[in-house]
């Protein structure tokens, strides 16, 4: 039996690793999409923001996507932990991992959600007259 | 008679304990192996809150179980803490796999 919770203590280190190894690597990935943002002028061609959204935006909420997914792995960590024989301390750090989880991913949803409305609010108000007025049909229909 | 069933009662609070290990790190492996594919990040939570509401099920089998077994004041606090924990947890959970549900489906 010891062994056994031995090898699943190992499993919620291993799960936390992963966690950690996910945040470095989005870290990188901001990094780098940040790195290109600003000095290619990327506004308009870069396929993050190829529905006219603010890539400096789409850069933040794409890293709160991962650390959030992140979070995801260092509770499941939690849980395998707290599986076997948790003590005081475990279930004290299980109670906070939720809050902080629960209020990033609350406010981060929220952004997300802001970020939607502002895109639609954009697509509603029509697209650009000067594109409108070069496109095949507006030709045609003239 | 009661005290004869506390063995059994330990003993299938362990298992039960031990199927929840499993089946949250089955479904990390497969969050793991779904990213290493190129699964989307929603798509990827989707499974590790399904895992952990799976694993999470089955813990709280595990506490019930120690409950029965639970003698001393000090068992009882910690066991009340930790269902209380894992229920709200499980609401949290469930919540979310609603949001992303949708997008977590292959």
């Amino acid at each position: 039996m010891e062994q056994f919770d031995q090898i699943i203590l190992w499993l919620a280190v291993g799960t936390e690793a992963a966690a950690a190894l996910i945040i470095g690597l989005a870290t990188l990935e901001a990094i780098g999409y940040a790195i290109l943002v600003y000095f290619s002028h990327l506004k308009k061609i870069h396929p993050l923001s190829a529905d006219g959204r603010d890539p400096r935006e789409v850069i933040r909420l794409k890293f709160g996507r991962w650390l959030a997914l992140s979070l995801e792995f260092a509770l499941a960590a939690d849980i395998l932990r707290t599986t076997v024989a948790p003590t005081w301390n475990e279930i004290g750090q299980l109670a906070a991992i939720i809050v902080l989880r629960t209020a990033l991913n609350f406010f981060l949803q929220r952004e997300i959600e802001q970020a939607e409305a502002k895109a639609a609010e954009r697509r509603a108000t029509g697209p650009d007259p000067s594109l409108v007025a070069a496109s095949p049909e507006a030709r045609n229909g003239a | 008679m009661e005290h004869s069933l506390l063995p059994a009662y330990l003993l299938g609070s362990t298992l039960f304990s031990y199927a929840a290990a499993l089946t949250v790190t089955g479904f990390v492996l497969q969050a793991l192996a779904g990213l290493a594919r190129g699964w989307s990040v929603d798509r990827t939570r989707g499974v590790l809150v399904r895992g952990m509401l799976a694993g999470l099920s089955l813990t709280v089998a595990a506490t019930l179980l120690r409950l029965l077994a639970a003698r001393s004041w000090q068992d009882v606090a910690m066991i009340a803490v930790l269902l209380t924990l894992r229920t709200g947890l499980k609401q949290a959970l469930r919540r979310e796999q609603r949001s992303v549900g949708a997008e977590s489906l292959p």
